[in-house]
């Protein structure tokens, strides 16, 4: 993507006069500002929604104030952020202090390096892209550590000690479950892991029901996979039901007790971020990326038949309970539907650019991230750990191996040869 | 096999909880609570027993004079078991009108001061009655927060001093005003004393010329001053 | 470019090793290390050894580094601590260093070092890692999970309240 970047500002006049290395360099500070912007919108808008999610879920309202349903709280809050005091406790250690925040934010920003956001798309295509990410993402837990340690407060230290113990922990679970998927798709390359789910097939390679080729519907045990890499990445970048590093009743904030102003907001940055990776990740993985479920004409049928079922659920069950509200999703989806019955193109066409679909699977994943973190009551210690060493990585390997075995009655691998 | 009952009870209960959230979600809407500043509950209504006065059937929630039909007659003042009013009035010179109450009566009194302390006010009614006006009365207006906030009528003149300080104010006379009259009082009384000290330095010249005993006349200018104020 | 950017990845591996080893702070010298392996890592990129960098950053910081962070933070008054830097023996250092550099220049010197033409193009390694440790490897492979097997056993075991 960045050679292709460089020679497109090559073409110009204006900037032919670049040579082909300082084009290149620019092409590369040119994309991580736009991941660094991409970064800082996606906290700001992804704090809105969490807070619209939580307040609905707890039957409130949320910001409404600031501009029109308070779609400008966040932006203020940010403004606020930056204009507050920058404190420094006078027994902190004064230069991690200032540097630990600096590594969270980088470790969650270069993981963005490696994911594919549409064909083509991706800052750099590693072929290691997959392992990359998540062994980035372990990078955080020193900074959380940093931090805590630095600010010399004791529910710091704590926070950053469960911090470190949890992080570790889970990874292993999230390694397994990726490879239960790397495992059948043969390649750490995120952009072929991608290509690999294009089209439609059999649910579960042998029930007759036209579904995505996507890896969560690949296999039961690719299923399970999905759903242990859930658990396990909601608990590495730390968001309830797994947040004992920053539970707030019992640790103040955890590591970032001591912190304020623009550093606190740091923070903040990188928590959104991490969750924006993992639920890209998820969206990749085990939801086909930037595939469209209607991109054939397989794939428009298959849509026209989810998409009435669908209208003809919301109608049955859900219309009364929402009542006035109810009318606009069933009138687009069935316009949808009738569009895409009259023109298969159209539908086709609908459905090509891959940056929407990525987004709408992530979304999606980002909603169940928050769905949980207003559902569930926070883990103690202990059941945290008896979770991750004796539920997940026990299933995991089980899982793994079940894979195997699958790729093995399904054709795909055979034992001789 | 206790461990895979476990897991699965924790699937399932996972599950009920997060369909119980999902309904909230979908339908916040409706549940959703009073959104209090832009929305209130009305106040109940009820009877508070006075009888055929059906106008006056409120909720006794803030104390409230309207200070432009006010007479300052200081029957309230005198009425209230707590003394939280405290009224000041002063006499307004000869032939100036400053207007009529609502029932017709001519003002004779300019009210300087009509401070009522909230903090005090038992909202017991009893002030009500004597008002021969009827200019004092309990509103059902329960909000006592100062502020700019427009919704709340405060006519504190100093409005942003203390928020805790629940001391209404409801003269609308301007304090240079009050100093002003105050200053024309003073300087009457000042001529007025002039006059005494003149007569009293006349006298004692008199009673110089003609000796008599000194005992009787031991009245100084001050205290007879201070009598004839009180 | 990339000449720029190794240079540059040089001198932070070498300024945090050397912070690694001269600081008084026990805890500069851990957090230093973070920027040493990174480092490193790096410099496998450079060698077109991507799955090694990235497995090092694994291990080293996800793993080794967080173990000698908790080691070092959960042991008390660790902040106050002084270490002990002073050298002895100055002179008999002196000579075995020296010997040691002359050893390593003659070395250099005397290899004919192979210039590439042109930069080599990126081929992943994960795929002959694999092969290579699954098909001519296996055995050693599989003796040195044993070994780990073992070693987490003994310390699983270590670690019980009931000896």
């Amino acid at each position: 993507m960045i050679d292709a970047f460089a020679s497109w500002m090559l073409q110009f006049g204006a900037l032919s006069w670049l040579g082909t290395t300082p084009a290149t360099i620019l092409a590369m500070s040119l994309v991580a500002v736009a991941i660094f912007i991409f970064v800082a919108l996606n906290a700001l808008v992804l704090v809105y929604v969490e807070r619209k999610v939580s307040a609905f879920m707890q039957v409130r309202l949320g910001p409404m104030r600031v501009g029109p349903m308070g779609t400008l709280q966040t932006v203020a809050d940010a403004l606020k952020l930056l204009l507050k005091e920058d404190i420094i406790p006078r027994f902190a250690d004064p230069i991690l202090f200032r540097v630990g925040p600096w590594i969270i934010l980088l470790a969650s920003f270069v993981a963005f390096a490696a994911v594919p956001f549409s064909p083509g798309w991706v800052p750099a295509d590693m072929s290691i892209g997959l392992f990359y990410v998540v062994s980035i993402s372990s990078v955080v837990v020193i900074g959380i550590v940093m931090s805590g340690w630095a600010s010399n407060n004791k529910w710091s230290l704590y926070g950053a000690m469960r911090s470190a113990a949890q992080i570790v922990s889970y990874e292993i679970p999230v390694g397994l479950s990726l490879l239960a998927a790397v495992a059948v798709v043969g390649t750490l390359n995120l952009q072929e892991i991608i290509a690999a789910q294009a089209g439609v097939g059999n649910l579960f390679h042998w029930i007759p029901i036209p579904f995505p080729n996507w890896y969560i519907f690949h296999s039961p045990f690719l299923f399970l996979a999905g759903c242990i890499y859930l658990i396990a990445a909601t608990a590495e970048v730390n968001r309830t039901p797994f947040d004992i590093p920053e539970s707030e009743s019992e640790l103040v904030a955890g590591f970032m007790t001591e912190y304020s102003g623009i550093r606190w907001a740091l923070f903040f940055l990188s928590e959104y971020a991490n969750a924006a990776v993992v639920a890209l990740l998820t969206a990749i993985v085990f939801l086909g990326g930037w595939q469209s479920p209607f991109a054939d004409l397989a794939g428009a049928r298959f849509g026209m038949i989810s998409l009435t079922v669908l209208a003809l659920i919301w109608t049955i069950f859900v219309k009364y309970k929402v009542k006035r509200l109810s009318i606009y999703p069933i009138g687009t989806i069935l316009a949808l539907t009738v569009i895409a019955w009259l023109f298969p193109a159209f539908a086709i066409w609908l459905a090509t650019p891959g940056l929407v679909w990525i987004a709408i699977k992530g979304g999606v994943v980002i909603f169940l991230l928050m769905w949980f973190r207003w559902t569930f009551p926070r883990l103690r210690v202990d059941q945290l750990m008896y979770l991750s060493w004796k539920v997940l990585l026990p299933i995991a390997l089980i899982n793994l191996a079940g894979v195997a075995v699958w790729m093995w009655l399904t054709g795909a691998i055979s034992l001789v040869g | 096999m206790g461990y895979f009952k476990n897991i699965g009870d924790s699937i399932t209960t996972l599950i009920t909880g997060m369909k119980v959230t999902m309904g909230y979600f979908v339908r916040a809407k409706e549940h959703v609570t009073l959104q209090y500043p832009d929305e209130k509950w009305p106040n109940p209504e009820r009877n508070i027993g006075v009888g055929e006065l059906d106008t006056y059937n409120v909720i006794r929630s803030k104390l409230h004079v309207d200070i432009d039909d006010c007479i300052g007659c200081k029957k309230c003042e005198r009425a209230c078991p707590v003394n939280c009013i405290t009224i000041d009035t002063l006499k307004t010179d000869k032939g100036e009108d400053i207007g009529t109450t609502k029932l017709g009566t001519q003002k004779r009194l300019l009210v300087t001061r009509f401070t009522i302390d909230m903090t005090e006010c038992m909202y017991c009614d009893l002030c009500t009655f004597p008002c021969p006006e009827e200019c004092i009365y309990m509103t059902p207006d329960y909000r006592f927060e100062r502020g700019d906030n427009k919704e709340v009528q405060v006519t504190n003149v100093e409005r942003w001093r203390d928020r805790n300080n629940l001391i209404y104010e409801y003269s609308t006379v301007p304090k240079t005003e009050v100093d002003r009259r105050l200053q024309i009082i003073a300087d009457a009384e000042a001529v007025k004393a002039a006059a005494l000290e003149k007569a009293r330095v006349a006298a004692e010249a008199s009673a110089t010329a003609t000796p008599k005993p000194a005992e009787n006349r031991e009245i100084t200018p001050g205290s007879g001053e201070e009598q004839a104020h009180e | 470019m990339s000449e720029v950017i190794f240079w540059v990845i040089w001198v932070l591996v070498v300024i945090s090793a050397m912070i690694v080893a001269y600081s008084k702070n026990l805890i500069y010298s851990v957090f230093s290390l973070l920027a040493t392996f990174v480092g490193v890592a790096a410099i496998y990129i450079f060698l077109n050894a991507d799955f090694i960098a990235v497995t090092q950053i694994v291990i080293y910081v996800g793993g080794i580094l967080v173990l000698l962070i908790f080691g070092i933070m959960l042991t008390n008054r660790i902040a106050v601590a002084k270490i002990n830097q002073s050298s002895f023996q100055t002179s008999l250092g002196m000579v075995v260093v020296g010997a040691v550099f002359v050893i390593l220049v003659i070395t250099i010197l005397g290899q004919s070092w192979p210039v590439l033409a042109e930069s080599m193009d990126f081929d992943s390694t994960v795929g002959k890692i694999g092969t290579l440790l699954f098909g001519d490897y296996l055995i050693l492979f599989e003796v040195a999970s044993i070994l780990l097997l073992g070693a987490l056993i003994g310390a699983a075991t270590l670690a019980r309240k009931e000896l």
